[in-house]
């Protein structure tokens, strides 16, 4: 009977409504006119359908309270799950009433654009498909009480499924009333000192499947580190000065520290973890060609002239967060991910994952997309994304003269310990040929006038040495020959017959490859071999490590990649 | 005030009573104790004894009707905050069900078992708490709706899953209960056997306390009770004397306090049976202590032939302030009372 009367009364309104709108257009014929919408026009499905449509993954849930508890300034966030239930602790400013009723509004923000990374206010809701009771506690300094917030999410679902099932109220229930009926607040007096300030968010009985997944210390751990703005560990070799640059030049930057705690298992304090053998930083803004700048990065090479390693303390290639490349940030929230930027390097991409860098987008105008793996498209991105080309284009660069210096360093340093040998074989005639030590000479000098200029300062001169040693040691060789002694001769022969000399190969002059390198994983679906899961994986990984070991496109690689894809081949015919 | 709130006399008896019986506990052992129990929402256990503890499990009901359901979510909640509030959140596991229930089946409402279990299946799984408080709000004799008594099926349990690791147990309990005849009955199959002179008359006073005097029967037939099934369990147990106290709402409680030591041969757990230094007549000699307003205290009234004089080693473990407001002498009650039964 009172579902009766209240759809009479729902009926009543709208004939209301629809009479008066019927009114005013008959008078307002042909004339636009505004369209007025009733509160109870707003469905409360619509909470139902943001939650799920945006926070797909339980640990997207996460983040959002997360960045809650970054934009209030935190520095210490410990996330505990116990039993079913997730608790996220932050040290940040915390909420007094006012600024606790503006965050439990529906779509509405009053963050800044440039200060914070939240700004759509739905956040606080990301938990609504997750758990059945989200329960806020806050207390600002100075404030006296605690506040507590508490959303009856299974009530609410409850009444959505009942909406769902009596067709005849077909989404009856409004946003508005589904929020008041199903939201309750609390205020206590304060126990801790005035200067106390804190928020806990409690995501209270979890369904067994995402508590299962949150519960996953390793998954737990690799999300975060992938997304959060998470803090350089204290062994992380140029913590100091990054943190000093990134706190000085991106505006709202902030890094926390999050300890994880779970039932059964030891406390973990998560941190982006320490790489060894970085080169010294390279830091700066990121401009326009107007010179406004929109992104600041870091960049560090790593010293072995290789692809960043995974620390050891990781058991499984899949627990590795991947610090090779460079990745967007917006105030420390990782936008998409390493690989996005990867199609930047384009002449030389196997010195893309040399780097481990980041890039903070300081331009207002470049929103992130809700799910955070792309910014919305507009003008303000297409020129991020020029400007950030160009800068990796310098970086790309920058990489390549260090693989050349590198090389070149290696090179003076090899040819320094031959003509040293060489030298000591004139002085004591003990060499076996004159013919080949003068032409080992001279593929040394010509190698050495190649590697001059690209070696570093001080191995400029050393090369510049050699080069002089060898010359010298060529003119004696020759003087040898034209005018021999009988002793020298004689040892000679000596020499020649008791044993070979150790011939020190001619270095191989890469020749740039002419057609894109195979690769692997290219190979093995030229062939049609189905690659998923973890063998993909295992594909991408021996890749990688071909990779470090071999120049891509170089003669080696080339010979190996083709000896693959000829046995691939035979191995299919044979199938 | 909620139904959670403290009392002074609950207080006293955390702080000048249990935590020196864990303080002699952990010196012995020599590493932070784990500990199992109801702390409720406002931990006053765990913030009392946090110097002591280290791992720890949490039990807080779901609630049984609507109303205590949503009660129950308040609670947790709070219990929650004041656990990070405090600083108390590593290696706290808060488990969701009625303590009976996750001794018994092990795991609380969402199939989450204790942290300190040894993974075994439900049924063969065993605890290896340190601590283990069962501060119940109600009386031993709790039923479910069967008619069975969980809350003793529990206790029984806790010895076989505690089997093999040593351990202390708090026990709190309603004078209040359904045990009906039970504890009469349970006194009188003691009063079969002869313990020596005067154990008769003894178990006589203890029989024919009236109603409002329940604690005294309950003093008798607990300790004795838990002697039986830990020692089956090849625990050595050593009970403390007993405390009377008024609790919130004026509610009339016991507290029970046993030291028990797995039996170990050579290095490997017994399993026959163990062999508590103290007898039947030894347990009911216990004085019992009360707690009012806050102070801790040898009841006014105690079993005809109470030896006054030498209750002292009762209570060596004290400091000595607190053992001597103990020892201060009560109003002397017991010898009128024992003039008018005679």
């Amino acid at each position: 009977m009172a579902k009766t009367a209240k759809m009479r009364a729902t009926d009543a309104r709208q004939l209301s409504f629809y009479e008066l709108l019927d009114e005013e257009l008959e008078k307002q014929q042909g004339k636009l006119m505004k369209l007025p919408i009733d509160p109870n026009d707003v469905g409360g499905e619509l909470l139902a359908i943001l939650s799920k449509g945006l926070y797909t993954n339980p640990l997207d849930c996460i983040r959002e309270y997360v960045q809650n508890a970054v934009d209030a300034r935190a520095s210490n966030v410990t996330i505990k799950i116990t039993g079913n239930s997730v608790i996220i602790f932050d040290d940040g400013n915390g909420m007094n009433l006012e600024e606790l009723l503006q965050a439990r509004q529906f779509g509405l923000s009053f963050k800044s654009l440039t200060e914070n990374v939240g700004f759509r206010g739905i956040g606080i809701y990301s938990g609504f498909d997750l758990c059945r009771r989200l329960r806020i506690t806050t207390t600002k300094a100075d404030d006296p009480y605690l506040h507590v917030l508490v959303f009856d999410f299974a009530a609410m679902k409850a009444e959505l499924e009942d909406d769902k099932r009596d067709k005849q109220s077909k989404g009856k229930t409004s946003l508005i009333k589904l929020l008041s009926e199903h939201t309750y607040i609390k205020r206590e007096s304060s126990e801790f000192p005035v200067d106390r300030h804190f928020t806990q968010v409690e995501l209270q009985d979890i369904s067994d499947t995402h508590i299962k997944q949150l519960s996953n210390r390793a998954e737990l751990r690799l999300y975060l580190l992938q997304n959060l703005p998470i803090d350089f560990a204290d062994d992380f070799e140029h913590k100091k000065v990054l943190s000093e640059k990134l706190y000085s030049h991106v505006p709202g930057y902030s890094a926390i520290k999050i300890m994880l705690q779970s039932d059964g298992l030891e406390d973990e304090i998560v941190a982006k973890d320490a790489i060894q053998n970085l080169q010294f930083p390279s830091f700066d803004y990121i401009r326009t060609s107007s010179g406004q700048p929109v992104a600041y990065y870091w960049a560090c090479l790593n010293k072995d002239r290789g692809r960043i390693q995974s620390p050891s303390k990781y058991n499984t290639f899949n627990e590795y967060p991947g610090y090779a490349g460079f990745v967007y940030k917006v105030k420390g929230f990782t936008i998409g991910g390493r690989h996005k930027l990867q199609e930047m390097f384009q002449r030389k991409p196997q010195l893309y994952p040399w780097y481990t860098g980041e890039v903070y987008v300081i331009d207002a105008n470049v929103i992130p997309n809700t799910e955070r793996d792309d910014f919305e498209t507009n003008q303000a991105k297409r020129a991020l994304e020029l400007a950030v080309r160009d800068t990796l284009k310098h970086l790309e660069d920058e990489a390549e003269i260090f693989q050349a210096r590198g090389v070149a360093d290696e090179r003076i340093e090899k040819y320094q310990e031959e003509v040293t040998k060489i030298e000591n074989q004139v002085v004591s005639n003990t060499q076996a040929n004159e013919y080949d030590t003068y032409s080992r000479l001279d593929a040394i000098l010509i190698d050495l006038q190649r590697q001059k200029p690209k070696a570093s300062q001080d191995n400029r001169s050393t090369a510049e040495d050699i080069i002089s040693r060898a010359k010298r040691l060529q003119k004696q060789l020759r003087k040898e020959v034209d005018t021999p002694t009988p002793e020298a001769t004689r040892r000679r022969r000596a020499v020649r017959n008791e044993k070979l000399l150790d011939r020190a190969p001619v270095p191989v002059i890469e020749q740039p490859p002419s057609l894109p390198a195979k690769t692997l994983p290219g190979v093995l679906k030229d062939a049609s071999w189905e690659l998923e899961g973890q063998i993909a994986l295992l594909v991408k990984l021996i890749q990688e490590s071909i990779e470090d070991v071999l120049t891509l496109g170089s003669p080696t690689y080339r010979n190996l990649l083709n000896d693959i894809e000829a046995k691939v081949t035979a191995n299919n015919a044979d199938e | 005030m909620c139904a959670y709130a403290d009392t002074p006399n609950k207080a006293m008896i955390r702080r000048c009573w249990d935590l020196p019986i864990l303080e002699r506990w952990h010196t012995g052992i020599g590493k932070p104790l784990a500990y199992f129990g109801l702390p409720g929402p406002e931990i006053h256990d765990l913030l009392d004894w946090r110097q002591l503890l280290g791992v720890r499990t949490g039990i807080e009901s779901p609630g049984h009707t609507k109303k205590e359901r949503e009660q129950a979510n308040e609670t947790t909640g709070r219990l929650n905050a004041n656990i990070m509030l405090n600083g108390l959140s590593s290696r706290f596991q808060l488990l969701r069900a009625d303590i009976e229930d996750v001794i018994l089946n092990l795991v609380d409402i969402h199939g989450n078992p204790p942290q300190m279990n040894d993974g075994r299946p439900a049924h063969l799984a065993h605890f290896t708490y340190d601590v283990v408080n069962l501060d119940f709000d109600g009386g031993l004799g709790y039923r479910v709706k069967q008619g069975l008594a969980k809350r003793v099926d529990s206790i029984k349990k806790l010895f076989e899953r505690q089997e093999g690791h040593s351990f202390i147990l708090f026990l709190t309990i309603n004078v209040r209960d359904t045990l009906g005849e039970e504890v009469e009955n349970y006194l009188q199959g003691l009063q079969t056997r002869d313990r020596g002179p005067g154990w008769h008359e003894t178990l006589d006073w203890y029989l024919n306390r009236t109603k409002g005097e329940r604690e005294y029967k309950l003093k008798a037939t607990v300790p004795s009770f838990i002697h039986a099934i830990s020692e089956a369990r090849v625990f050595q147990c050593t009970s403390l004397p007993p405390i009377a106290y008024t609790g919130y709402e004026r509610a009339h409680m016991l507290h029970f306090a046993f030291e028990l030591e797995a039996i170990t041969i050579n290095g490997r757990r017994a399993n026959l049976r163990g062999f508590s230094p103290q007898d039947d007549r030894h347990l009911l000699d216990l004085p019992l202590l009360r707690c009012e307003n806050g102070q801790l205290q040898l009841a006014s009234v105690q079993h005809p032939g109470f030896d006054f004089t030498n209750c002292e080693a009762n209570f060596s473990f004290l400091p000595e302030t607190i053992r001597t407001t103990i020892l201060a002498p009560p109003t002397v009650v017991q010898s009128r009372r024992r003039r008018n039964e005679r």
